[in-house]
């Protein structure tokens, strides 16, 4: 959630890909303002891509829906079917640069998936894969320098995105606005909402990987919780009765605690503060999540459960790795970790079975009347194509197309698994299970370049995809607005790291005991005065010019 | 003059201990046996944790709380994965080529131009060297280094990797320290007998430098060996990435993923993070013992000559 403070690396290499930009871009940014500071604040412009959705034969095991809620599938489907029949390239290449979070796969040479998926797509793709975390350096130094490939993932990093966008990226809505989407029945695949947060300065510039519109509310140990006599979470009515069950699955001298680290956000959320900002639809007026009553009740929660000794003595500091080995080792009820963290042969699911058949660990749904769902998920990046010609656009918007594929296609089966009988073996069931030489092959970032809405798919457990169907059903149904999409603030832009290394340090300190409540109020005076006021202002006019362009 | 009686028959009994020192009491040595034990355990025992944990699967990591000491069915997985597909042997390969090539281009060039510099009858030898000690100083920075590169058109070349950082201005202050402490008249009685600049370099000066030549040449290829942050900048193809930027991606895996979607892609198998380890230590471990002394050498030739 948060970003690294300002006097880093990243921010020198931020401050250089502005100035990069600004010395390209040249009169483009003129108009825009060439600083960061005379950026402007956007709406939306455009009118997004008419969905359609795609008719298939396959049938899902559980059904999804037009909110988001993904398909489920207990096997994988046996007739895989072709999404797209015409290549998208004639013999040319494109360069793709994308952020990868697995080792290198082998060059195409060796790697059988990636011939047949350039023998598909009808040419080369040159990548440029650089790891996750060295991605924003690469990146900016490819922006200053002016070394951009003719495709590349954003996921932050350019500080007037708007003004970046209209000097170097490809406007995609004379192609994809409206009904011309249908040319591309993948991307037209994908729902509005998820599209709304492609715009960049209220044009269309982006091309998305979608996710699962919510990233969830961490997993717990059911057999731990009915032990305390809680077979549902419908039993737990309110946050007092969750505090009293935390309480109860508390054992020290078992080393078993009821949380292990990560709660604060699910007790926001369980106290139904919004996800950053909330508007008021009638006055148009911007909210700050910390300035709510809920927000604030929510800390006061949180540090009586920490005061109450129920939290894993020293689990706030530790890192990811070394907290999740504790929760699947069976020390805690309760952990934060991402949704899609749980199935798969090296989700939770499956890793904890193999630790102990009786850990029963389930997706957790923040319980209560008053408790909401954020749109933290809806999609994990987006492909930005470098400004080209009307056919190098065409090219690459088909590139994206074939890999936006959906589940149960040739090509979706081609990116996830590889080539059949090289990269995979279908297993009893005719699932399909990945070889070690898979396992590297699959590992070029094919669906990084755009993807198609998810679909839930486990060949090892059923129960685990119906598990996280209903988290997702019942999360998706009680998700809130998120105000500020399709929206551009550039204080919120330049400045949302630093309010929230702010914020976090004090909660952290309240949480710990190192201050009193009252450090709060202080923390939202300055949150206000270090920039959330000036952004607020900033999506006021945003909403209001896109409320405009709606009404008209 | 004739040492006293006792500490003679001290010495001949192998006790190299002076007479007037009183032998340590049983305490005094249980006491260092225990303290040397001690660091002993503290080196050791992080590096019998590596490899345990190299060698077991995650669920026995997760129950031994992320260290494993004695693998209960020690496997060899997490190497499998690291050296399949030959990714890893391929940025070996580059990362040794780039090391010898480097490493060799790099010596060449700055035992010149510090031949050069620590003759007092070059003209602007100490402009050019001034120079030289600035981008010690003032570094142009990333974005600069990277316009050069490119403009250039060394852009996702070998060539991105070595030429930037070709000349290192501390190894060349140093050698050019050492030629200056050569003596005069060794220099000028070659010159006397006809040899001129280049051969009095190779026949003279190089001969009576090898310890310093040495350290300049282990400076260098260690620094080439774990060069990674020009080849994350200057690359293109990821088929060219060198050892330690493949062994990285393997380590840091998904963490920096997003709160919400932190589970996309499991954490790095802490074994196969731990096997990256002990791949990224062997070949140092290898070749240090037989270096070591000269890494005290180069720091004594920094530290007594300026």
């Amino acid at each position: 959630m948060s970003t690294s403070p300002v006097l880093s690396r990243r921010g020198l290499l931020r401050l250089g890909a502005a100035i990069g930009v600004a010395a390209a871009a040249g009169p483009a940014l003129t108009a825009c303002g060439s600083s960061t500071t005379q950026a402007k604040a956007h709406g939306l412009e455009v009118t997004l891509p008419t969905y359609q959705a795609i008719s298939s034969t396959l049938k899902p095991d559980l059904p999804g829906t037009a909110a988001g809620v993904p398909q489920g599938f207990f096997t994988y489907p046996k007739q895989l079917f072709r999404a797209v029949q015409k290549p998208p390239l004639s013999g040319q290449t494109l360069s793709i640069a994308e952020m990868s979070f697995l080792p290198p796969p082998p060059a195409r040479e060796k790697n059988a998936a990636w011939r047949a998926i350039e023998e598909r797509l009808g040419g080369k793709i040159d990548w440029t894969v650089v790891a996750a975390d060295d991605w924003p350096t690469k990146f900016s130094t490819m922006v200053a320098g002016d070394a951009l490939p003719d495709m590349f993932v954003y996921q932050g990093g350019v500080d007037n995105l708007p003004a970046f966008a209209k000097a170097k990226c490809a406007d995609l809505s004379p192609y994809l606005s409206g009904d011309k989407a249908r040319d591309y029945p993948n991307l037209a695949n994908i729902p509005d909402a998820i599209w709304k947060q492609c715009l960049i300065g209220g044009k269309l510039y982006g091309l998305p990987i979608p996710r699962s519109i919510t990233g969830g509310d961490g997993f717990y140990r059911a057999d731990l919780f009915a032990r305390a006599g809680v077979t549902s979470l419908d039993q737990i009515a309110d946050a007092d009765a969750f505090f009293e069950l935390m309480k109860e699955v508390t054992r020290p001298k078992d080393g078993v605690y009821g949380i292990m680290t990560g709660f604060t956000n699910i007790a926001v959320k369980m106290f139904g503060a919004p996800y950053y900002w909330q508007v008021d639809h009638a006055t148009g007026k911007f909210t700050a999540d910390v300035e709510t009553e809920e927000y604030r009740a929510a800390i006061e929660y949180v540090a009586r459960l920490n005061k109450a000794g129920v939290y894993y003595p020293g689990s706030a500091g530790m890192q990811k790795a070394k907290y999740i080995n504790l929760f699947q080792a069976g020390k805690a009820a309760y952990v934060y970790d991402g949704l899609p963290g749980y199935l798969g042969p090296t989700g939770h699911l499956a890793t904890m079975k193999k630790i102990d058949p009786t850990f029963d660990v389930r997706p957790f749904m923040a319980p209560g009347r008053t408790a909401v769902s954020w749109p933290d998920n809806v999609m994990f990046a987006m492909t930005l194509i470098k400004q080209a010609g009307e056919e190098k656009v065409k090219q690459a918007l088909g590139v994206a197309n074939w890999a936006a594929s959906p589940f149960g296609s040739e090509e979706y089966t081609l990116i996830a698994y590889g080539v059949e009988g090289v990269d995979y073996q279908r297993d009893d069931k005719d699932n399909p299970v990945l070889n070690d030489t898979g396992t590297q092959d699959t590992a070029v970032p094919w669906k990084y370049i755009a993807a198609p809405p998810q679909a839930l798919f486990d060949s090892g457990s059923a129960q685990g995809v119906r598990y996280v169907h209903e988290a997702l059903s019942k999360q998706i149904g009680r998700v809130i607005e998120d105000p500020t999409v399709g929206l551009y603030s550039p204080t919120w832009e330049s400045s949302n790291g630093t309010l929230l290394t702010l914020r976090t340090d004090t909660v952290n300190d309240i949480l710990a005991g190192r201050k009193p409540m009252s450090a709060f109020d202080d923390m939202v005076k300055q949150y206000r005065s270090k920039g959330a006021d000036k952004a607020r202002s900033e999506f006021e006019s945003a909403w209001a010019q896109s409320q405009k362009g709606s009404a008209k | 003059m004739a040492l006293p009686a006792e500490t003679m028959s001290a010495r001949r009994s192998g006790n190299a201990r002076p007479a007037w020192v009183e032998s340590p009491s049983r305490v005094g040595r249980a006491a260092k046996a225990l303290l040397l034990v001690l660091i002993t355990l503290a080196v050791i025992y992080p590096i019998v944790g590596v490899v345990g944990t190299s060698l077991s699967d995650q669920a026995t990591i997760s129950v031994n709380g992320g260290l494993v000491l004695i693998p209960t069915h020690p496997q060899l997985d997490a190497y499998r994965e690291i050296f399949a597909g030959g990714v890893v042997s391929r940025a070996l390969l580059v990362s040794l080529g780039i090391t010898l090539c480097g490493t060799a281009a790099s010596v060449l060039v700055t035992v010149g131009m510090a031949y050069g510099l620590s003759r007092p009858e070059v003209t602007g030898s100490r402009v050019i060297l001034m120079v030289a000690l600035l981008t010690m100083l003032f570094n142009p920075g990333i974005i600069a280094n990277f316009l050069t590169v490119k403009s250039l058109g060394l852009y996702n070349s070998f060539a991105a990797l070595v030429l930037p950082s070709l000349v290192s201005a501390f190894n060349l202050v140093v050698l050019r320290s050492f030629f200056m402490g050569l003596p005069g008249e060794l220099l000028d009685s070659a010159r006397v007998d006809g040899a001129g600049d280049f051969r009095i370099l190779v026949r003279v000066v190089l001969p009576l430098s090898k310890a310093a030549i040495a350290v300049i040449t282990l400076f260098y290829a260690v620094s080439y060996w774990n060069a990674f942050f020009n080849a994350l900048l200057y690359l293109q193809d990821s088929a060219k990435n060198p050892l330690p930027m493949v062994l990285r991606s393997f380590v840091i895996g998904g963490q920096s993923l997003h709160e919400a979607a932190a589970g996309e892609i499991p954490a790095p198998q802490q074994a196969v993070q731990m096997a990256v380890l002990v791949v990224a230590l062997v070949p140092i471990l290898c070749v240090y013992p037989f270096l070591q002394r000269y890494f005290t050498k180069g720091v004594l030739t920094g530290a007594v000559k300026g």
